[in-house]
């Protein structure tokens, strides 16, 4: 612990200086007294000031949290000897705030004593954050030294993004061989109910279809059987692009879109789609796709980690492991589209044969025009270029949904789906 | 609490004066010292309590130069007076920060308190007595002064130990 002496040891020194000068320079004994109520605290206070050993256990209720989440913090602080006013303050990082109790207090402890401190935390944001940031200090009993001390008793706390409502997520347009939720195009064995034909020499009996067959029969037709398609699962890349984003009040485009990714990889994982990742940003990240919960933990914890880095070289899809995006998977890109690089790898993929769509979150409510006419028409300009854009992607045959916060996600993916449905052969 | 304590014994040491031009000095150094005080406690500026007391110590001392000859037996009160407008100032500053306090705190510091400023008058009590008792002379005095030198010496050979 670093000790220092707290103001109030140079002025009551000053104080008593005075007071004795002046009884010698006056000759009057009185003003020796005056004297004496800040010499005796100064005499008994560092005579009687030690240097105090606490210690600090935290404990947090859980490791794992939701946005908007609360959580008990247990500080329990125990010394051998007493400490007469020892303040303790829980540093909190951005993205917690206390919901309950003071995040500083105060406490007296006597010989070998001990004291819990409960406090609740509030998750505001999504992250991972170190918790347990501890600064000391302790006074003596008249005030007169103080002790500091800085304790590391960090805990990792993950706060999950909360997850958006999201009945129908964007159906892919090819399906794997695995079984899954997808109804495939392929025909085979399955529940899906797609089209009658005659039948064949080695159709099962349980697939002709009576009814069918007894109305052919009146025209002399032979037998007809149902044809199936079968459940498959999809890969599907979640594509966050994390070059850059915009922020206003607390609030960034990157939250929106760690949000929206983690919903769309909680719900696909759900459907048994086998689930990627890829962050393509100032530093580049990917997980290969997977399934169940462990691949949901990886993927979320891979997303806790998103931030925007600054970088300035030029990056292509070219980076991006070819395990990472197997072939005829769909491309899901969640981006704010103010990045070249992202637009152009985007493009990119459209070429390269991905079954591409975007869901765009949304700069513009970030951007508020300018008051004078010449920021109010580069704002247009730019909502202008914004629009073209998403034509460009349009043209390709890629679906562009334009999300912001006002908006239930649900309602932007069913932009996309509609789109899909029609433009669905379109070819770059 | 510290500002009212401050007034009221600016005030008291202003008009306990005869002289017309000392009344007039003092009151004008109480009206300052308050008026620092209270600066200082709104600002959260700990330096100008010492400067408000100081102005506060520099009424009696102007009273006690200035005027009466005979030993002033207010000095313990204005002592622990000028203790109290002190710490009650800095407690004030304190109460103001961020750090909540447990329960039964105040109640601690103020008997705290409270016993300092009993210890404060009967010292200075006590000292007044001495005062007096040498100003008087006779065998008690010197009775006095040898155990006082034991004493020194007492503490100084305890230091020397402690040091060794």
């Amino acid at each position: 612990m670093t000790s220092t002496a707290l103001p109030r040891v140079s002025a009551y020194a000053a104080l008593a200086a005075l007071f004795l000068l002046s009884a010698l320079a006056v000759r009057r004994p009185e003003l020796a007294v005056l004297a004496l109520p800040f010499v005796l605290p100064l005499a008994a206070g560092l005579r009687l000031a030690r240097r105090p050993e606490v210690h600090v256990w935290v404990t947090l209720e859980r490791e794992r949290a939701l946005e908007q989440d609360e959580l008990a913090v247990e500080l329990v602080v125990a010394s051998e000897r007493p400490v007469e006013r020892l303040e303790l303050l829980l540093v909190l990082p951005d993205g917690l705030e206390v919901a309950a109790g003071a995040s500083a207090v105060s406490v007296r402890l006597g010989w070998e004593d001990e004291r819990t401190i409960e406090l609740r935390l509030r998750c505001v944001r999504w992250g991972n954050y170190q918790v347990g940031d501890i600064r000391l200090r302790a006074r003596d009993r008249i005030g007169l030294a103080a002790w500091e001390q800085q304790l590391d008793r960090k805990t990792l706390l993950r706060v999950y993004p909360l997850p958006e409502t999201l009945r129908r997520i964007v159906p892919p347009v090819a399906t794997q061989p695995s079984s899954g939720n997808e109804v495939a195009r392929q025909k085979g064995e399955g529940l899906e109910f797609t089209d009658l034909r005659d039948f064949a020499p080695g159709d099962r009996v349980r697939s002709i279809n009576w009814r069918a067959s007894a109305r052919r029969s009146v025209l002399g037709s032979e037998l007809v059987v149902n044809e199936r398609s079968p459940e498959r699962n999809a890969d599907v890349i979640l594509f966050l692009d994390t070059f850059a984003d915009a922020r206003a009040g607390g609030r960034s485009t990157l939250e929106l879109a760690v949000r929206a990714t983690s919903t769309l990889a909680s719900h696909y994982l759900e459907r048994r789609d086998r689930v990627g990742l890829v962050s393509f940003g100032g530093i580049l990240r990917w997980l290969t796709p997977g399934m169940g919960l462990t691949q949901r933990y990886r993927i979320v914890d891979a997303l806790l980690e998103s931030e925007i880095v600054f970088n300035f070289a030029w990056k292509d899809v070219s980076i991006i492991p070819a395990r990472t995006l197997p072939a005829q998977a769909l491309v899901l890109a969640v981006t704010p589209l103010l990045d070249d690089r992202a637009v152009e790898a985007l493009v990119d993929l459209r070429a390269r044969g991905y079954d591409l769509a975007i869901v765009e979150v949304s700069p513009v409510p970030f951007a508020v025009p300018g008051e004078d006419e010449v920021d109010a028409l580069a704002h247009r300009l730019w909502l202008l270029r914004r629009r073209e854009l998403r034509s460009r992607y349009e043209r390709l045959g890629v679906a562009v949904a334009s999300w912001s916060d006002d908006a239930p996600l649900d309602a932007v993916l069913e932009g996309v789906r509609a789109f899909r449905r029609h433009a669905r052969l379109a070819r770059v | 609490m510290s500002l009212l304590l401050a007034t009221g014994v600016g005030a008291w040491l202003a008009f306990g004066a005869d002289a017309e031009l000392l009344v007039r000095a003092n009151a004008a150094a109480g009206l300052t010292a308050t008026l620092l005080l209270a600066a200082g406690l709104a600002l959260r500026v700990a330096l100008v309590l010492p400067v408000a007391v100081a102005l506060l110590g520099t009424e009696y001392i102007a009273l006690l130069a200035f005027e009466g000859e005979a030993l002033d037996t207010r000095a313990p009160i204005v002592a622990a007076a000028l203790l109290a407008v002190a710490e009650l100032g800095y407690w004030s500053l304190e109460l103001r920060g961020p750090v909540a306090d447990e329960a039964g705190t105040s109640l601690r510091r103020l008997g705290l308190l409270a016993a300092l400023l009993f210890g404060v008058l009967a010292l200075g009590v006590v000292l007044l007595a001495l005062v007096e008792a040498v100003a008087a002379g006779g065998p008690a005095v010197d009775l006095l002064g040898a155990v006082a030198a034991v004493g020194a010496l007492a503490l100084l050979a305890l230091a020397a130990r402690r040091t060794s």
